[in-house]
């Protein structure tokens, strides 16, 4: 339930992005302490690719029945995130994986956050 | 208090978007259902009844000539039962020459007062033919589709509970956009992670 999978609760997939990247940015920053610009370059691209993947995958793949199937594009997301980390950064493994994790964990914060703000302003 | 002012105001523009009126779910939109019956032609000695149920208004209603099933309340699960033609004649006269004068006039099932029609209804002597047929569903919004075509046949030997064919409308705009965009940032990343080698 990451901001990554925003669209499914509702928001645009531009809006999805631009709150994911806020969010995913400030971990990276925190994390590699490398060019803001870069970080900031890389942080766009990682998530315009796992986003829009997330949902194109969430579009072809749902069913009224698949529970799981969220949780599997989760994990997904984060698998991704974590080599894509890996590489443009050129971390090590173990701390691309951290990145990744922690990354993945504020977005699903603000993900459930703005889930229950909406609920409460839809009804 | 100035920090709170623009958090808020971040927060609102990102959830304003899903501000829908009659919205089921949130991030979901409704899709209409069409269900088509292709033979029931083929069954000239039966009549089809339509009795939906569930967590909605309570339906009965007979299946139209051209095959249509008609448009149920949403959160409806609706069974069609085949009923041969003698017993639902017999079973509505019956039951009409019992009531009043008002629903002497009242032949069609459509039309007749609800609770009459369930009594009728629920003494008819019928066969399934199709069950879990619905009239709308909750789909994701980042799914394209805005309206599905259902087509069963009626075998009265089984019941059917998925359809022979289904027809989507609405295009697949979204699909092709996430797979263009997610398409554009692979290439970069590969070009980036090249030159870095």
């Amino acid at each position: 339930m990451t901001a990554g999978m925003i669209p499914s609760f509702g928001l645009p997939i531009t809006a999805a992005i631009i709150a994911t990247i806020i969010i995913e940015f400030i971990v990276y920053v925190i994390a590699m302490r490398q060019n803001i610009w870069k970080v900031l370059w890389y942080c766009f691209l990682i998530n315009l690719f796992t986003v829009s993947l997330a949902n194109l995958f969430y579009g072809i793949l749902y069913t009224e029945t698949n529970v799981f199937l969220f949780l599997i594009i989760e994990g997904f997301v984060f698998l991704v995130e974590f080599v894509l980390i890996m590489f443009l950064f050129r971390n090590k493994w173990w701390k691309a994986l951290a990145i990744s994790f922690v990354a993945n964990l504020a977005s699903m914060i603000l993900g459930v956050f703005l889930l229950l703000l909406g609920i409460r302003l839809v009804y | 208090m100035k920090k709170k002012v623009i958090f808020g105001l971040f927060l609102v523009f990102l959830v304003l978007p899903v501000i829908r009126g009659d919205m089921a779910v949130l991030g979901y939109h409704s899709v209409k259902i069409n269900n088509y019956v292709t033979n029931i032609n083929d069954y000239p000695n039966h009549v089809f009844v339509v009795s939906g149920h569930g967590l909605c208004l309570q339906y009965i209603g007979l299946l139209q000539e051209s095959g249509n099933v008609p448009q149920f309340s949403k959160n409806c699960q609706a069974t069609i039962y085949a009923v041969e033609k003698t017993e639902y004649n017999l079973h509505i006269i019956d039951n009409i020459e019992n009531e009043t004068d008002y629903y002497k006039t009242q032949t069609d099932p459509n039309k007749a007062n609800y609770s009459i029609i369930r009594n009728i209804f629920e003494s008819l002597s019928k066969t399934e033919a199709i069950k879990n047929v619905i009239s709308e569903k909750q789909i994701p919004d980042s799914i394209s589709l805005e309206e599905e075509d259902r087509y069963y046949s009626i075998d009265l030997n089984q019941v059917k509970e998925e359809p022979d064919k289904t027809d989507r409308r609405g295009g697949y705009f979204k699909e092709l956009l996430y797979a263009l965009l997610s398409s554009i940032a692979l290439i970069i990343i590969m070009i980036i992670v090249r030159r870095k080698q």
